[in-house]
């Protein structure tokens, strides 16, 4: 008697379960450790255009796109997050039965059906999503272009009211124009770090490649970044081999940005160190500052887009808080690696590191819009 | 010495205004263009060199600069073109132009290239 209850009981959650799992807008889908769909519900199976159980006893790479070596890497990262964290997040770019493609945002979890490691995927679609953060990101490209164009004009009419009154020998007047200036160079900062992340969230920041004298760039810049800290005293120590392969201006940008922070963040110290070290791999440089510090568990954070280390004293500082982000892509796209070594309230040293020999870079689609 | 003649050829009139008084003040005789096609189509009193911006409205200063640099008349006119976009450096030089500069500029800049190539 009891047993029938229980089976009715069981049946009833079973429905329930199963009703669920239809009423559930998200795609669901069940492989096995081959990767044989076991599993749809209705939501998975409308989402890639299949027929009520159509899917099942396919193999999961017909619901993507990518190519045996990619399913490969995608498996192993996916079995690493298990293990790690016990479910693996990400975006799929997937095709339906019609071969339409799209992207859909999955989570990956795994289960066992009688002894057998299964994985449970719920996923969905994307592309709508994505076409707004796509148009979005267009938008801030377009907005930060057209507000080039006045800044363009407003600095050269600065430069040259500024050189009329040197000419006619006012200094107060010139002093005031040049600090004018330098504000505006601030503001075309700004303007050029937000081209720049879009330009790096649409794939299409161009590198010009080539061998260039590593010293003389770091010599140069550390020259024009001295003129603006009359507090510190910016010393190189160390010289890098004649010639490094790369992106002149992008790895100028780096250094400009590593020294522009030790600057801002060290306002009570009055040194900097810049050395340069070179091995049989590549070539590093690191800058380290006396100031504020990173927090060890905020480390890893600051090269990710639009963080700030957020703290009591540190709330102070301004800036969008892309550089770092902006430095870390454009090493990464160098073959490279940047990274940071910090104690809070001792200071920070902010390293990159390029490889010396010319290496395969695979340069993005170079486009001219007239909006980037 | 007679003055150095410039063509600047630029869409936005206040950047176009500017680099005129910028290259007046500094000595220079300067004509301007908001359009690209007059440059395109420019037979006589030619500049002793044309600034031109990479994107003129509807036209691309690229094609413009390869045109004339394959003209018998004017290839020798150096040419120093202007973009917002500092990634452009490189498409300019493959078009023929001569020199690049980034807006916003700094005046120096502009100043030293431009006599850089207006040197007789």
């Amino acid at each position: 008697m009891r047993d029938l209850t229980s089976r009715r009981e069981f049946r009833s959650l079973l429905k329930l379960q199963t009703q669920i799992l239809e009423s559930m807008v998200e795609g669901v889908s069940v492989y096995d450790s081959t990767g044989i769909i076991v599993y749809t519900n209705s939501a998975e199976d409308q989402m890639f255009g299949y027929e009520a159980r159509e899917l099942i006893g396919k193999h999961v790479t017909i619901q993507n796109t990518y190519s045996p070596e990619e399913n490969k890497k995608i498996v192993h990262k996916v079995i690493d997050q298990l293990k790690k964290k016990g479910y693996w997040s990400g975006e799929f770019n997937n095709k339906k039965k019609d071969g339409t493609k799209f992207a859909t945002f999955a989570r990956i979890t795994s289960i066992e059906i009688g002894g057998q490691k299964h994985w449970v995927c719920v996923q969905e679609d994307v592309s709508e999503r994505k076409q707004i953060e796509n148009q979005k990101d267009e938008f801030v490209g377009v907005a930060t272009h057209e507000l080039k164009t006045p800044v363009t004009s407003i600095k050269a009419y600065t430069q040259i009211l500024k050189n009329r009154f040197q000419k006619k020998g006012d200094k107060a007047s010139t002093d005031l124009l040049s600090k004018m200036d330098a504000q505006l160079d601030k503001l075309i900062t700004l303007i050029s770090d937000l081209l720049d992340v879009t330009k790096i969230e649409a794939g299409k920041m161009s590198f010009n490649l080539e061998n260039f004298n590593f010293n003389a760039l770091v010599g140069e810049l550390i020259e024009e970044l001295q003129r603006t800290t009359t507090r510190h005293t910016i010393e190189i120590k160390g010289k890098a081999p004649k010639k490094v392969y790369g992106d002149r201006d992008r790895t100028g940008q780096v250094l400009t940005n590593l020294i522009s922070n030790a600057i801002k963040y060290s306002p009570y110290s009055d040194k900097i160190n810049v050395m340069i070290s070179q091995d049989s791999k590549g070539v590093t440089l690191c800058v380290q500052d006396y100031g504020v510090g990173v927090p060890k568990k905020k480390q890893e954070r600051v090269f990710e887009r639009f963080y700030r280390v957020s703290g009591p004293k540190e709330d102070t500082y301004p800036g969008l808080g892309l550089g770092l982000y902006i430095s870390s892509e454009i090493v990464k796209r160098q073959g490279g690696r940047i990274w940071v070594e910090s104690t809070k309230g001792k200071g920070s040293t902010f390293c990159f590191s390029l490889p010396i020999k010319p290496r395969h870079i695979k340069q993005q689609k170079i486009q001219l819009l007239k909006v980037i | 010495m007679p003055k150095k003649k410039i063509l600047v050829a630029d869409d936005d009139p206040a950047i176009l205004d500017a680099i005129q008084i910028m290259l007046e003040d500094a000595g220079y005789d300067v004509v301007t263009s908001v359009n690209g096609e007059t440059v395109y189509k420019m037979e006589k009193s030619f500049p002793d060199l044309l600034l031109l911006d990479i994107w003129m409205s509807g036209m691309d200063g690229r094609d413009i600069c390869r045109y004339l640099k394959n003209q018998e008349v004017t290839c020798n006119i150096p040419i120093i073109m202007i973009s917002a976009n500092k990634d452009t450096d490189k498409m300019a030089k493959d078009a023929g132009a001569n020199d690049f500069l980034a807006k916003p500029f700094q005046m120096n800049d502009l100043l030293e290239k431009v006599a850089k190539y207006t040197k007789s």
